[in-house]
């Protein structure tokens, strides 16, 4: 391929969107249950919403679901390992990136916070405000998008660390945004936020380095996390053979990793429960199901048969996810030179996998327990647990088969 | 005492990399695997290790075959690769934790032996930490530790010098001459000519996947008609020969 700077932003945009296309190609063939199933959930909960007695929940969904909106500033470069090294002596081309790297983003950002006033418009207008009202809150958080924008470019070319403008920007849109919803788009609302924003604005950009110190290594690993966030969601649904996996030390898990008798035996468990509690997934998948289990079961508190029905659902779709957690492994030479038997490594998984998924199904059940039947609790609980060794002794051997 | 014979192998049964090897590694002995970038010496590790099936020749450790005792023979076998590979989900210490457990040593003699590691290595204020942090060199530095945890009877050695500071690469020449004269048999694969002369006890040269010369300095010397030659002279003097 002939390669020219000038064109460098260009031509890998158009390569990314061509493998979006792609995968997005390969997603929609497959026809997949989740998707539409959580679509017509979704349906379902706005529904309830519309009519619900009390305007509270909506206040405070709208809240959450517009602070998310306007504070998730996920910004792609389309950067590439050697760029610094390569483009090193083009340094007037690389300003030019930047700039496109920012324009780009903001009509990319802009773009997708139009969709989402668009899914809270008829909510809003229907439990919150009439339609002119929506319009201001529309242009207020437009701006609002850009310029969280704007601090989180400006905030990755001054020498600080990042978790500073982070609480600053997600501290500043909810207040600006519930202000707004409670109130209404008043001036003086307006006003005192227009101020604030200009002074954090200001701050950060009299702190910016100077143009040539480009941020090379927040620009790339910016990029590579958002190339990671794509692949693991392709990989829910498509073989992705680039995805790449982030670890997050959650110390709180540490003491389950601790209760493992210390012998050759557990070996694998030793590996695959840390493997669990520290890599971004299948954890972060696992905990949405069951949370959304939880929050379905605690909002319609059903009958033990729908009940089961549910937890065992959500069972079944974490039993799928998680021989990741052995499969990611595969390729590690340390684990084909370990003194072991090839066998003990599906039998660990299988006896780790048991008590994984009886204490899931247990924490999707919880709010049944402070439900009107407490016999439905103790059933779907006694049910979770039931599930969780046929899975494991029956479903998963058979998923494990050629790892 | 590790013994290769007549080994042919490679990544595909059709094109092999190397050719009819033949060598031993004696226990109490440094046998140093030398020779360009592609000569063989990764493909003949792998091979040693169990990573390739070859298509010629057998590999006996102590008299067994890996295909034959997969268990005990790998129970011997302790491997530093020139490329460190970690799990990225555990610190230092569970890496050391994980390599003590599958090897069945006992938790206390563990502990002890990975305190010590650690220190030997200055590493002992990384031990909560993940690889995430750790530069080439320490990574490098785990892969030794969990070797040297083990004790093990074979000690292979790829390439462990890239990276290192000069403080890590002596504590590792110590160790391994200690295993050594633990009565540990030592395949070491580099090329630090220098280092593997003063350490090496035998040689075996390779070109192009075959052995092109082995023995210890004088035999080679005298095969080559090079005398008083170092490694680094009788190394080229082979890599030149039958060139134009």
């Amino acid at each position: 391929m002939n390669l020219r700077l000038e064109s460098l932003f260009v031509t890998r945009l158009l390569l990314a969107w061509k493998k979006g296309a792609r995968y997005f190609a390969e997603i929609a063939k497959g026809m997949h249950f989740f998707p539409i199933a959580l679509i017509v959930l979704i349906g379902y909960l706005y529904s309830l919403l519309l009519q619900s007695p009390s305007p509270m929940p909506v206040y405070i969904l709208l809240t959450v679901l517009l602070t998310w909106g306007v504070s998730a500033t996920h910004i792609r470069t389309f950067l590439e390992e050697p760029d610094p090294v390569f483009l090193y002596p083009a340094q007037q081309h690389v300003q030019r990136y930047l700039t496109q790297i920012l324009i780009y983003n903001t009509a990319v950002q802009l773009l997708k916070m139009m969709v989402l006033l668009t899914f809270c418009a008829k909510l809003y207008i229907a439990r919150l405000g009439d339609p002119n009202s929506f319009l201001i809150l529309t242009l207020c958080l437009l701006g609002l998008k850009g310029w969280n924008l704007s601090v989180h470019w400006f905030q990755l070319r001054t020498p600080e660390p990042e978790w500073a403008g982070f609480w600053l920007r997600w501290g500043t849109n909810l207040l600006i945004i519930g202000w707004l919803l409670i109130q209404g788009p008043q001036p003086l609302v307006l006003g005192l936020s227009a101020i604030w924003l200009f002074l954090i604005l200001g701050s950060y950009r009299k702190r910016m380095n100077p143009p040539h110190m480009i941020p090379w290594e927040r620009l790339l690993s910016l990029e590579q996390q958002q190339v990671a966030a794509y692949y693991r969601f392709a990989s829910h649904f498509v073989d992705v053979p680039y995805r790449t996996e982030e670890v997050r030390p959650r110390k709180m898990w540490n003491w389950v990793s601790c209760i493992l008798p210390y012998q050759s035996d557990y070996t694998y468990r030793f590996l695959y429960l840390r493997t669990f509690f520290r890599r971004k997934e299948p954890y972060g998948a696992i905990t949405r199901l069951t949370g959304l289990a939880a929050i379905i079961l605690a909002i319609l508190q059903p009958d033990i048969l729908p009940a089961c029905i549910l937890v065992g659902t959500v069972q079944l779709l974490v039993s799928i996810q998680l021989p990741w957690i052995m499969r990611i492994h595969r390729y590690q030479p340390w684990l084909r030179l370990y003194p072991l038997p090839r066998s003990q490594r599906r039998m660990e998984f299988i006896r780790l996998a048991f008590p994984l998924l009886g204490m899931q199904g247990t924490l999707a059940a919880l709010p049944l327990w402070w439900g009107p039947l407490v016999w439905t609790a103790v059933v779907a609980t006694a049910f979770a647990w039931a599930a969780a060794w046929l899975l494991s002794r029956l479903h998963l051997p058979r998923l494990l088969k050629g790892i | 005492m590790l013994e290769v014979h007549q080994l042919t192998g490679g990544y595909f049964p059709q094109q092999p990399v190397i050719h009819d090897l033949s060598f031993h590694v004696q226990p109490k002995e440094i046998v140093c695997l030398i020779g360009l970038n592609g000569a063989g010496k990764s493909t003949t590790i792998k091979h040693i290790l169990g990573f390739l099936r070859p298509t010629k020749g057998t590999i006996l450790f102590d008299g067994q075959t890996q295909l034959d005792h997969p268990e005990s023979f790998r129970k011997k076998i302790a491997y530093i690769p020139e490329t460190p590979y970690l799990y990225p989900e555990l610190t230092l210490k569970e890496h050391l934790q994980l390599t003590a457990m599958a090897y069945g040593i006992k938790k206390k003699h563990a502990e002890g032996r990975m305190e010590e590691l650690m220190e030997t290595f200055q590493m002992t204020r990384q031990a909560d930490w993940y690889p995430s942090t750790f530069s080439k060199g320490m990574r490098q530095k785990v892969m030794i530790m969990c070797a040297f945890l083990i004790q093990p009877r074979l000690l292979i050695v790829d390439e462990p010098f890239v990276g290192l500071d000069p403080l890590a690469i002596h504590s590792l020449l110590e160790h391994m001459v200690q295993l050594k004269e633990q009565g540990c048999s030592i395949l070491l694969s580099t090329h630090v000519l220098a280092t593997a002369e003063k350490y090496g006890d035998r040689f075996v040269i390779l070109k192009e996947g075959r052995i092109a010369l082995q023995g210890d300095m004088a035999s080679m010397r005298q095969q080559t008609g090079l005398d008083q030659a170092s490694l680094d002279q009788l190394f080229v003097h082979v890599m030149k020969e039958g060139r134009p």
